[in-house]
C-alpha cells in the first residue's frame, strides 16, 4: 500500500513490536487488517479466548494448554477481592456516589495498586523471587543457607533504603506476611487448586521454601499475593506485568460491586455519622494565624 | 499484627489532624477551618498547612505558589498535558480527564518522583558537602550518574535552557526569602557537574528551595504534584472544544512497526 502521508523521521513514529495496521485504501487512519504480534487479529478474535489473547499481547506468543489453563486459574482466583477489600470498597464509594463508571473502575484500580496487598506489592514479591530486589544468582538452585542470606538481604535493603521510592518497601519480605493477624487462606486454596491441576513452577515451590523458613522465623506465611507473584514468574512474565495482570484479573470484582451501588441512595451505604465512631487526638482547635504572623 | 488489632478499628476512625462534626466544626491542624483560616489563610497557606502541619508565613506561600504557577505550560505536547488533551479529545469528564493526566504526572522520567529524587539527593549531597572531602562528593556523584545515567534535579531533555528558575530567584528576592544551605549545596554540586553539561532543573530548584523552607523530601513531593494543572486544564478545554478524536490522530503508517512478520495460527 502506498503511503498517504511524506515519510517522517523514527523518532516521529510510534514504534510497536505488538500491533501492525494495514490501512484501507481510502482511509489512512481506519486499518483494514491488523496484526498482533504477527497473527491475524480478526482470525484471534474467531478462535482465541480474552485470556488467551492476554498472553499473547504481553508475552509475544500464544500460551500452551497448560500455560492457558493455568492463566485463567490465576485470573479467576483474584477476580473478586470482594466488598470488604480496599479497592472495591473504594468502587463501590463510587458508586454511591452516582461517579461516572470509568472512574469507578479507575478509582478501584489506582487502589488495587498500593503497596500493601496490591499490585505493587505483586510486582515487589516478583522482584524479591526472581533475585532482583536483593542480587542472587541462581535463586532457583538456592539451599537453605542462601536463602537464608536472600531475607536478611532484604532486611538490610529495607533498613538501608527505606526512603528510596515514594511509597516505602514492605517490612518482611515481599510476598509473605500475614492476612488479617493470620495465614492467608486464600493463598493456601490457591496453591492446593494449582496443585491439584498438577501445578509444580520452580518459582511457586521457591516461594514455599522460604515460606518454610519466614514462618519457623518469623511466624508470617506466604499471602496470596505472593502466590500470585510466584506463578507469574513461573509464567515468564516481567514483574510490571505481573503487577498489571493482578490489577486486570480484580476489575470484575470493581465493577460488580460498584455498579452494584449505583441506584441505591446515600443513607444505603455506611456514613459512620455517629460522632462516637470518630475519635480525634490532635489539638484543640485555638491556634491562631495572628500569632504566627 | 493479631486480628484484635483489626477488631480495635472497627468503628473507629482516628485522626491526629483534624475533622468535620456534623454541627459544622472543622479543625485542621489545630486552626478551626471557617473562623480562623478562611479570613485569614490564603489557599496555597491552607495546603501547606494540611501537608506539614505547619503555618507558614504569606511571603513564603507566594513563593510555593509562583512555583506552581511557573511551570502551568498549556503545551498539549508535554507529556501530561497530552493525557489532558487526550481526555477532552475523547469527551471524559473534566474530573476524570485531569485525575489521569495528574496521576501521570507520578513519572519518574519528569515529574514529581523525579522531584522526590531530587530532594533526596540533595540532602544527600548537602549532608556529603558538610561532613565529606570534595573528592567523596565527586565519588558519590560520579557513582550516582553511572548507575542511573541521570542525576534528578539536573539537566533536561531537549534544551539545554531552564527558563523557569529566574523568576523564582527573582520573585526570592522581591519577597525577601534568602537563599538556603540547600540552595547552596546545589548550586556548588552544578558547579561540579559543568563539564557534564548538567545543570540544576525546574524540580531540583523547588526541591532545594522547599527544603530550605522546612519541608522534608516527602512534603516536597506531596506539595509539587499540583504544578502542572494549570497548564493541563486549557489542553484538555480546548481538545474538549474541537472536534472529538481530532487531537494528534495518528495514521497507521505513523506506527513503526518492529514486529514478527504475518505468521500463520497453530491448528
Amino acid at each position: 500500500m502506498p503511503p498517504h502521508f511524506p515519510p517522517r523521521s523514527k523518532r516521529e513514529c510510534i514504534r510497536t513490536s505488538i500491533c501492525f495496521e494495514e490501512p484501507t485504501g481510502d482511509n489512512p487512519f481506519v486499518a483494514e487488517k491488523t496484526l498482533c504480534h504477527g497473527y491475524d487479529f480478526d482470525e484471534l478474535v474467531r478462535r482465541f479466548s480474552w485470556a488467551q489473547m492476554l498472553f499473547l499481547l504481553l508475552k509475544g506468543e500464544l500460551p500452551s494448554t497448560d500455560e492457558d489453563r493455568i492463566m485463567n486459574l490465576l485470573m479467576a482466583a483474584a477476580i473478586n477481592p470482594g466488598p470488604r477489600d480496599a479497592a472495591v470498597r473504594a468502587a463501590m464509594n463510587c458508586g454511591i456516589g452516582k461517579t461516572p463508571i470509568a472512574t469507578i473502575l479507575s478509582t478501584g484500580l489506582t487502589i488495587r495498586g498500593g503497596m500493601a496487598e496490591g499490585s505493587l506489592h505483586v510486582e515487589m514479591a516478583m522482584r524479591f523471587l526472581l533475585g532482583d530486589l536483593v542480587k542472587v544468582e541462581n535463586i532457583i538452585d538456592s539451599n537453605e543457607a542462601s536463602l537464608k542470606s536472600l531475607i536478611t538481604g532484604y532486611d538490610r535493603l529495607v533498613a538501608e533504603e527505606r526512603d528510596r521510592d515514594i511509597v516505602p518497601l514492605p517490612d518482611h519480605p515481599p510476598g509473605f506476611g500475614l492476612y488479617y493477624g493470620k495465614s492467608d487462606p486464600r493463598a493456601k486454596k490457591l496453591v492446593r487448586r494449582l496443585n491439584e491441576e498438577g501445578y509444580a513452577g520452580p518459582y511457586l515451590n521457591l516461594a514455599q521454601e522460604i515460606e518454610k523458613l519466614v514462618e519457623k522465623e518469623r511466624d508470617i506465611f506466604l499471602t496470596f499475593a505472593g502466590a500470585f507473584a510466584a506463578v507469574c514468574c513461573d509464567m515468564g512474565f516481567s514483574p510490571e506485568q505481573g503487577n498489571g495482570i493482578f490489577l486486570i484479573a480484580g476489575t470484575g470484582g470493581l465493577l460488580a460491586h460498584g455498579v452494584e451501588q449505583l441506584p441505591r441512595q446515600w443513607n444505603e451505604y455506611p456514613f459512620w455519622a455517629n460522632p462516637a465512631y470518630y475519635n480525634y487526638d490532635g489539638p484543640e482547635p485555638s491556634r491562631k494565624v495572628e500569632d504566627l504572623s | 499484627m493479631s486480628w484484635e488489632t483489626f477488631a480495635n478499628n472497627r468503628d473507629r476512625v482516628t485522626s491526629r489532624t483534624g475533622g468535620w462534626t456534623p454541627d459544622g466544626k472543622v479543625s485542621l491542624h489545630g486552626f478551626d477551618l471557617h473562623r480562623e483560616l478562611v479570613p485569614n489563610a490564603t489557599w496555597m497557606q491552607a495546603l501547606a498547612l494540611s501537608i506539614t502541619g505547619r503555618y507558614y508565613p504569606a511571603n513564603e506561600a507566594r513563593l510555593m505558589e509562583a512555583m506552581l504557577v511557573v511551570t502551568g505550560y498549556p503545551d498539549p505536547r508535554l507529556w501530561c498535558n497530552r493525557i489532558a488533551a487526550l481526555g477532552g479529545s475523547m469527551r471524559v469528564p473534566t474530573t476524570a480527564a485531569m485525575s489521569a493526566a495528574m496521576a501521570s504526572a507520578e513519572a519518574k522520567l519528569y515529574g514529581w518522583q523525579a522531584t522526590y529524587h531530587a530532594a533526596l539527593l540533595i540532602n544527600k549531597v548537602k549532608l556529603l558537602f558538610d561532613n565529606e572531602s570534595l573528592d567523596q562528593v565527586s565519588n558519590f556523584v560520579r557513582d550516582q550518574i553511572n548507575v542511573n545515567r541521570a542525576l534528578p534535579g539536573f539537566g533536561r531533555p531537549l534544551t539545554g535552557i531552564e527558563e523557569r528558575i529566574a523568576p523564582l530567584d527573582e520573585l526570592c528576592n522581591t519577597l525577601s526569602i534568602a537563599s538556603g544551605p540547600h540552595l547552596a549545596a546545589a548550586r556548588r554540586l552544578e558547579g561540579m557537574l559543568k563539564n557534564r553539561h548538567m545543570f540544576l532543573n525546574y524540580g531540583g530548584y523547588v526541591a532545594v528551595r522547599l527544603l530550605d523552607l522546612g519541608f522534608s523530601p516527602v512534603e516536597v513531593y506531596r506539595i509539587s504534584i499540583i504544578g502542572f494543572y494549570i497548564g493541563m486544564m486549557p489542553c484538555y478545554i480546548e481538545a474538549f472544544e474541537n472536534e472529538p478524536g481530532t487531537f494528534l490522530p495518528i495514521a497507521c503508517e505513523d506506527l513503526l512497526y518492529e514486529g514478527r512478520e504475518e505468521r500463520p495460527l497453530p491448528e
